[in-house]
């Protein structure tokens, strides 16, 4: 947290209920890998895969196309 | 008001054909924009938030992509808008781009499903893959080169409407020789397409990151909680910083970029330099404006930026860098020879000095808290990335005289000479666009008077149809001698001949250019 944060003037925010977001701003919830649905986990690396297909077929066309005309 | 008069059977967009059009192209820059940059904000979100283990990053990164999401759909749906209204209003003009780069759009099209499925999936999954952090990170900083290799597209096509082809005295080491209907090289990559696809880039994650950040402003304004301020001040701080980081960069772009105008688009050049055609709209040249605008923003980033980097923790921009890219904005087009340098530099100053100690004030009276600076950029940001593309559609080369009248062999782009307009639509630009010239304008040099051009010899029939849609350098510079192909071609891309021009253009490139030979028609 940085000074000029720190430095931001607090007006009577205790009083106020507490925001179910504030709990989730406390930890980052890193977790085991294999606690991760195998679905998910398989869809996201298919697709992660796909896109980088389909990312350097473009642009390899883009090159191709600074000489072909 | 829509108005179906016996006499004219085609019900008119409200305003007029190129209010239309200029609507949506004005949305769809806004809303565009700010997609491709949500994607690179998120991005240096999650990653911040991962090196660090802060979730206070990446609980704002995901809000991000939430809007982001919804942001996407509207500029999609916004897109096939303008396609529409193109094809319909000005179909001469849309047939032709749309042939000439017809892989090019297929291409667009592929990365629109590519960048829907990957976005919708990034958020989808983002509290399912809290093990495999690093590859959902990943997977949403992918969206980042498709959404460049998606914008370096529409780049191409929107440079070369700025300038198509290269200028006489060019020399270009590419030759052409497959012929592949569809793409067309030497028009995507223009002059001006590096810097165009340069100053968007930057232009773009500057948008979007003032937006978090001005969103993070008005959260501010309402939060109760002091946990929660303290997340949208550090939230809004990181954006603002990412943002002025990339704003910076854009005074040097630009000073590319209007090199490459004045020596590839000169009347581009002129219109924005000197405030003519419709740079200039009801009155105020809309150009100027924006400058002013980034005036104003370089003195409020430089006033945040000094009283932010006193703290250790945060993210910061080196000051001299700061200084110096402002020294050199106001310094820019003294560079360039712009006819108004003194006003522009002491109306830069002045919009700069004042912001700065707007922007001093509102930091003191929040107590150090950036919330009102945020709002401010947010809104100033979202106003020259409106007034940026206005302008550099609004400075080429007009088509069409202020009085509707058809210039064959005038402009660059002459083909879209025969751009369908309905009446009432050249009137309505006469009156709602064009309202006065400017006195300087009479300072430059009258363009030449040539209406009714005929062409007497082959040569006259060559400048007068190919000129229409690039400049005859890329014939001079052409290797091939299968003319009758290369002119063919043209026609397919909408170039008008009857058999005989047809014939006349063939042999005689064939002669000056080629084998001699004349190939027989196809």
């Amino acid at each position: 947290m940085s000074e000029q944060t720190d430095n931001v003037t607090i007006e009577d925010g205790d009083a106020q209920a507490r925001d179910p977001l504030e709990a989730e701003l406390e930890a980052y919830p890193l977790r085991d890998a294999s606690e991760d649905p195998r679905w998910a986990v398989r869809t996201v690396w298919t697709w992660v895969g796909i896109a980088i297909f389909l990312l350097l077929f473009l642009i390899t066309l883009f090159i191709l196309g600074l000489w072909f005309d | 008001m829509m108005l179906l008069a016996a006499t004219k059977p085609f019900l008119q967009f409200p305003g007029g054909s190129k209010f239309a059009i200029g609507f949506l192209g004005i949305f769809h820059t806004a809303v565009g924009s700010l997609a491709i940059g949500f994607a690179f904000t998120v991005t240096i979100l999650q990653i911040i938030g991962y090196v660090r283990k802060d979730n206070r990053y990446d609980l704002l990164a995901k809000r991000v992509q939430l809007w982001h999401v919804c942001i996407y759909n509207i500029g999609t749906i916004n897109a096939i808008g303008l396609v529409f209204a193109l094809s319909g209003l000005f179909p001469q003009f849309w047939s032709q781009i749309f042939v000439q780069f017809f892989w090019t759009m297929i291409a667009e099209e592929l990365l629109f499903f590519m960048l829907a499925t990957t976005l919708t999936l990034h958020y989808f999954f983002w509290d399912t893959m809290w093990g495999h952090k690093r590859l959902h990170i990943f997977m949403g900083a992918l969206l980042t080169p498709m959404f460049f290799l998606q914008f370096f597209i529409i780049n191409g096509m929107g440079a070369y409407m700025l300038t198509p082809g290269f200028a006489e005295g060019q020399v270009s080491q590419w030759s052409g020789t497959a012929g592949i209907l569809g793409w067309d090289k030497l028009a995507f990559y223009n002059p001006s397409f590096l810097m165009l696809t340069l100053h968007r880039t930057a232009a773009n994650f500057a948008y979007a990151a003032f937006i978090v950040a001005a969103v993070c402003g008005v959260w501010l304004y309402r939060a109760k909680r002091d946990k929660l301020r303290v997340w949208y001040e550090s939230g809004g701080r990181l954006a603002f910083k990412v943002a002025f980081t990339s704003f910076l960069t854009l005074p040097v772009i630009g000073f590319f970029y209007s090199w490459v105008l004045k020596y590839h688009g000169r009347e581009a050049y002129d219109n924005l330099m000197i405030g003519r055609g419709d740079v200039i709209a009801g009155g105020i040249d809309w150009w100027w404006v924006k400058q002013l605008i980034v005036a104003a923003m370089i003195g409020m980033g430089l006033v945040f930026c000094r009283k932010a980097s006193k703290s250790k923790d945060e993210f910061r921009i080196p000051m001299p860098a700061v200084y110096t890219i402002a020294l050199l904005y106001l310094m820019f087009y003294v560079g360039m020879g712009m006819q108004m340098t003194w006003r522009f530099l002491w109306g830069s100053l002045a919009a700069a000095v004042l912001a700065g100690m707007w922007a001093s004030h509102l930091l003191n009276r929040h107590n150090g808290s950036g919330r009102a600076v945020f709002v401010l950029m947010g809104i100033l940001s979202f106003l020259t990335v409106c007034l940026g593309g206005y302008v550099r559609e609004a400075s080429r080369p007009r088509f069409v005289s202020p009085e509707g009248k058809s210039v064959a062999g005038f402009n660059r782009i002459a083909a879209y000479d025969n751009i369908y307009r309905p009446e009432e639509q050249a009137k309505g630009l006469t009156i709602r666009m064009v309202r006065g010239k400017p006195a300087y304008a009479d300072e430059l040099p009258a363009r030449p008077d040539r209406p009714g051009i005929k062409a007497e010899t082959p040569a006259d029939l060559v400048s007068y149809r190919c000129i229409s849609c690039h400049t005859l350098e890329r014939i001079h510079r052409y290797r091939g001698t299968d003319w009758d192909r290369v002119v063919g071609r043209m026609q397919a891309y909408g170039m008008r001949l009857t058999d005989e021009e047809m014939q006349k253009i063939i042999a005689h490139l064939s002669d000056e250019n080629g084998s001699g030979d004349p190939a027989p028609t196809p």
